[in-house]
């Protein structure tokens, strides 16, 4: 699905992220954890050509993304809060990328549908901008957003952050029975370890904007993760920070 | 805790919140020209100053200059009191970073609002008070006349400032202003002396009545700490208190034949009304109105062809032209969501022109009743109108490649109009956008005909709406060519 080759981003003259090859199969839920100023969202921009390359490029489905805008018929992402239009509320705002994505109205009936646990009765038919909903809400209706038109390729960032905890749980519940249902590929960051190995395949460790580790996910991935960390404070505590 | 925290401390908060406003580090170019522009307006004040006593003197030389000059001060303040109205700073905005901080309440609300005096304006009219008394006492005139007058007149201008303290800057307000200015003006014009009235007391003080001031320092503390009282209740009230919004523009229906665009259009029309600044767009279109009734009907302009094309212009063009200076920096906030859609530029350029060329539809049926004024004045209407359907709506949507500014569309007007962000290169392509046609008009007139020009213009205007495809399609491409900058500068989440 996704494919990265010599991709290297550099802001000023530090490497924000470099990566020689990357490859994301279709079908595939694809994690991506990393501390502050790892490049996830680095990575996130270059793949939505939100930012161009310093070097290399991104391909989706073979389509080098910066060249055509074809892989954007099967892609949808929510990043953060400039996914969402603020001033309509979260039933408009769905509607919109109904009709941008060329989405029926009973399809976009029932992807809600999917979503109505989710939403604790406190998104959709309340007469409420997205601006006046709480953090937690306004992510939710972000994360429900991206479901819309049942698309290809799916970028999650941080969908835990902001979210309380039966949210949590009730979201890793959805994550894993639409993956299920559907051949969707998905690509997730979060720092929370615990949530991203309950819903990938595989993970994908950046550090200083490379790629650290990746590892299929099962039972002792979690720990490797933690692991990782674990070092890192240490070897930070003994550089003297 | 102990707290230090005195006025000197505040205003050096204030300070640095001025010099880090990233509007502060702009080119040097913009910087060099608004303290050109800030320089040009305070010699001209100085200017105002100066003028009176050698025209009273040169012109009609028995008069006293003191006496001359009472006759027409009244019309100073009135101004200064509607621009003062309009440029008031909200208190409990700007008052809750200090909050936490442990001072007094009510002593951080002392210090915002005598800090507040320290203005651009408040300066500029001290500036031509003093400015008067200087030129008068360099001229022989007695010092300890003319202190009483200059003292009643600076405690009217504070007064002023307290009073606008009242008003939360708003487009309401805003409009409001205007609206009097416009009015005064034509009173000024069609009925001469009727607020002479209002300059009395200052006639009164400058023929000895010195014991007036004494009136005027009581109402200015009297009118300072009610003010400071109620300001300090509400500013409880206001913090406690969140306005729920009612839900406007939610029908709609008749977009969805426009397909895609339709789609864009109706989210325009929510962000326009349901955001507070885009909601400013409304009240400038009825202030146009208003403001070419004035042009063309107020007898100050008689056959100023200038003026007229200008409100021509601007009349019917007004909504495209403060709409279109920001597109697409109106949706900044949520640019990403847009250029990660399956969407073209062409078709959201469509949808956005299409909006703006409604507006100069509407406008220009709400300037039929401008007939009465004329048929010549409505011809010039029509010309222009079709000029900005065809002309100006693509300038916009150009110019707004180069307006890579975010713009929070719902903070407040007080939040958005400071000095801070003020943009340059705004400022440039509106006056462009201005001075072009109208520097056509009247370069073109003499060769033309006053009615060879008018179909000149209306014809240019036809040729461009016919040319919509091609010139769309380019500006498209143009938009993907900035793409990458427009995120990259939308997504700074200061306007700067």
């Amino acid at each position: 699905m996704i494919e990265i080759q010599k991709l290297s981003k550099v802001y000023g003259r530090e490497f924000s992220l470099q990566i020689e090859k990357l490859h994301i199969s279709e079908g595939e839920s694809f994690g991506l954890v990393g501390n502050n100023g790892a490049g996830k969202t680095t990575l996130f921009s270059l793949i939505l050509d939100l930012i161009p390359p310093t070097a290399g490029e991104v391909q989706i489905r073979r389509i080098p993304v910066h060249q055509s805008e074809e892989w954007k018929k099967f892609t949808t992402a929510y990043l953060d809060e400039s996914f969402l239009i603020q001033y309509l509320t979260p039933d408009e705002y769905f509607d919109f990328l109904a009709k941008l994505r060329g989405v029926s109205k009973a399809q976009l009936n029932r992807t809600l549908e999917y979503f109505k646990p989710f939403f604790k009765g406190e998104i959709t038919g309340k007469r409420k901008y997205i601006r006046d909903l709480s953090k937690g809400n306004q992510k939710k209706t972000g994360i429900a957003g991206v479901f819309i038109g049942r698309p290809d390729l799916i970028l999650l960032d941080e969908p835990f952050a902001n979210l309380d905890p039966s949210s949590q749980i009730l979201l890793k519940r959805l994550l894993n029975q639409w993956r299920a249902d559907n051949p969707t590929t998905f690509l997730i960051s979060s720092h929370n370890l615990e949530h991203i190995t309950e819903v990938t395949d595989r993970i994908v460790l950046l550090h200083n904007g490379r790629v650290e580790k990746d590892l299929p996910v099962n039972e002792s991935t979690l720990k490797e993760l933690i692991d990782f960390f674990s070092q890192q404070i240490d070897h930070e505590i003994q550089d003297g920070y | 805790m102990a707290t230090s925290f005195g006025f000197r401390d505040y205003l050096r908060l204030r300070w640095l919140s001025f010099v880090r406003a990233p509007r502060f580090h702009a080119k040097l170019v913009a910087r060099i020209f608004f303290g050109f522009i800030f320089l040009l307006i305070a010699l001209e004040f100085i200017g105002f100053g100066i003028f009176p006593y050698y025209f009273v003197r040169e012109t009609f030389p028995p008069e006293d200059p003191l006496v001359a000059l009472n006759r027409y001060v009244y019309i100073y303040l009135v101004i200064a009191f509607i621009i003062m109205l309009m440029m008031n700073v909200s208190v409990s905005g700007a008052l809750k970073p200090f909050l936490l901080l442990p001072v007094r309440r009510r002593k951080i609300l002392r210090y915002f609002l005598i800090g507040s005096w320290l203005n651009v304006l408040l300066f500029l009219i001290s500036l031509w008070i003093w400015t008067v008394v200087i030129t008068f006492v360099l001229n022989g005139y007695d010092f300890w006349k003319i202190l009483p007058w200059a003292i009643a007149l600076q405690l009217t201008v504070m007064i002023f400032s307290v009073v606008s303290w009242f008003t939360e800057r708003s487009g309401v307000i805003y409009f409001i202003g205007m609206s009097l200015f416009i009015l005064l003006m034509f009173l000024i014009k069609r009925y001469p002396g009727w607020l002479r009235p209002l300059g009395k007391p200052y006639e009164a003080i400058a023929e000895g009545q010195i014991w007036l001031v004494a009136v005027f320092l009581l109402i200015f503390f009297g009118i300072y700490f009610l003010t400071e009282n109620y300001l300090y209740r509400r500013f409880y009230a206001q913090l406690s208190t969140k306005k729920r919004e009612k839900i406007r523009a939610t029908g709609l229906r008749w977009t969805e034949r426009f397909g895609i665009s339709g789609a864009f259009i109706q989210n325009d029309i929510r962000l326009i009304l349901r955001n507070k600044r885009p909601r400013m767009l409304i009240f400038q279109a009825a202030f146009m109105i208003l403001y070419a009734v004035f042009i063309f009907g107020s007898g100050w302009y008689e056959n100023q062809y200038f003026m007229y094309v200008f409100a021509a212009i601007f009349l019917t063009g007004v909504f495209l032209i403060n709409y279109g200076s920001f597109i697409p920096a109106w949706e900044s906030e949520h640019f990403n969501l847009l250029v990660s859609q399956s969407i073209d530029f062409r078709k959201y350029l469509e949808a956005k022109w299409l909006l703006m060329n409604f507006s100069v539809l509407v406008l220009t049926v709400l300037s039929v009743p401008f007939l009465f004024f004329g048929e010549d004045i409505f011809y010039l209407i029509l010309a222009f109108a079709l000029f900005n359907a065809g002309v100006g709506s693509y300038w916009v949507l150009w110019s707004g490649i180069f307006n890579k500014m975010p713009v929070k569309i719902n903070a407040s007007m007080q939040e958005f109009r400071s000095a801070q962000n003020t943009n340059f290169k705004l400022i440039m392509w509106g006056l462009l956008r201005v001075l072009v046609p109208i520097l056509l008009y009247v370069g073109l007139k003499k060769m033309l005909g006053t009615g060879g020009i008018l179909w000149a213009i209306a014809g240019i205007g036809v040729m461009g709406i016919l040319l919509k495809n091609p010139i769309l399609n380019a500006l498209a491409s143009l938009y993907n060519r900035h793409k990458y900058a427009f995120v990259e500068s939308f997504s700074k989440s200061e306007e700067s």
